[in-house]
């Protein structure tokens, strides 16, 4: 991973971002059945641990001086599904989410009268904007690119719907 | 997961088909504006989703990178269909990427690390 962010940085041009987006899975996703949140959904461990070397190795060119981040936010990345069966079978060989959710008690109340009703998974994606760091360390605030200081005013999260 | 075997995985190209809409998802990181004649790298492009957004949006020149041949082979069939020009795609992986140095405005790392 840190090979990867070292590649990426080398085929930027001086002053190119560098996006790295994920899913997030320091957030439980969610589960919404007409925007009640109906279940929460864990990540699985082996997609935890990859997610938290990822984080370790951003850590790490940040820390080298590699790159520096100019903005990170979240945004929500909303699913769709026909009824509980599609949700189903999304799930079932789903390679990072638990293929057990922690349904609500109102969902087990009515399980059955809700299984042909639409479903919506929420899941948090976090992203990180990075630029190579200066040579210098004293790169500061005062030596970003004028674009880069827009980029950075800009909101940090969204909801996509 | 080993820091060498963390990138270069395959990922079912039809796993995609579950991510956010491109335009919604560059819209989310702030760089629409700054796609507009960029040159941009698409690291992990699958079957070019991402890249596909970047070009629509005005990049000058996309280039999508995969380790996988049947992943590309979907994404170039994609740019066909989409007659995107400002698009290509070539086989590799992240830790070893087949450009040139300081080419890209902007490199993407979507669901790749």
């Amino acid at each position: 991973m840190v090979d990867a962010l070292h590649e990426a940085t080398r085929a930027l041009r001086p002053g190119g971002l560098l996006i790295d987006a994920r899913p997030d899975s320091r957030v439980l996703a969610r589960i919404e059945r007409a925007g009640r949140t109906v279940a929460t959904l864990e990540t699985q461990r082996g997609a935890a641990s990859d997610d938290r070397a990822s984080d370790l190795a951003v850590s790490r060119v940040k820390r080298d001086g590699v790159l520096r981040r100019i903005r990170a936010g979240r945004f929500w990345h909303r699913m769709p599904f026909a009824d509980r069966a599609d949700f189903d079978t999304y799930l079932r060989d789903h390679l990072r989410f638990s293929h057990q959710p922690r349904w609500t008690a109102a969902w087990r109340a009515k399980a059955r009268e809700w299984r042909g009703d639409p479903l919506v998974v929420v899941r948090a994606i976090r992203f990180e904007i990075l630029t190579a760091a200066a040579p210098s360390s004293a790169a500061g605030r005062s030596s970003r690119a004028p674009r880069a200081r827009a980029l950075a005013r800009s909101s940090r999260t969204r909801d996509l719907r | 997961m080993s820091d060498q075997s963390a990138v270069g995985q395959f990922i079912d190209v039809a796993s995609a088909a579950r991510r956010p809409r491109p335009r919604d998802e560059l819209a989310a990181y702030g760089i629409v504006r700054r796609l507009r004649g960029a040159t941009v790298l698409d690291i992990g492009t699958g079957d070019g989703r991402l890249a596909f957004g970047a070009a629509s949006a005005g990049a000058a020149l996309v280039v999508g990178i995969d380790p996988d041949p049947s992943a590309l082979r979907a994404a170039r069939r994609n740019a066909r269909a989409l007659a995107l020009r400002n698009v290509s795609f070539r086989t590799g992986a992240a830790q070893d990427l087949p450009v040139p140095r300081g080419r890209f405005d902007i490199a993407i790392l979507s669901w790749a690390l």
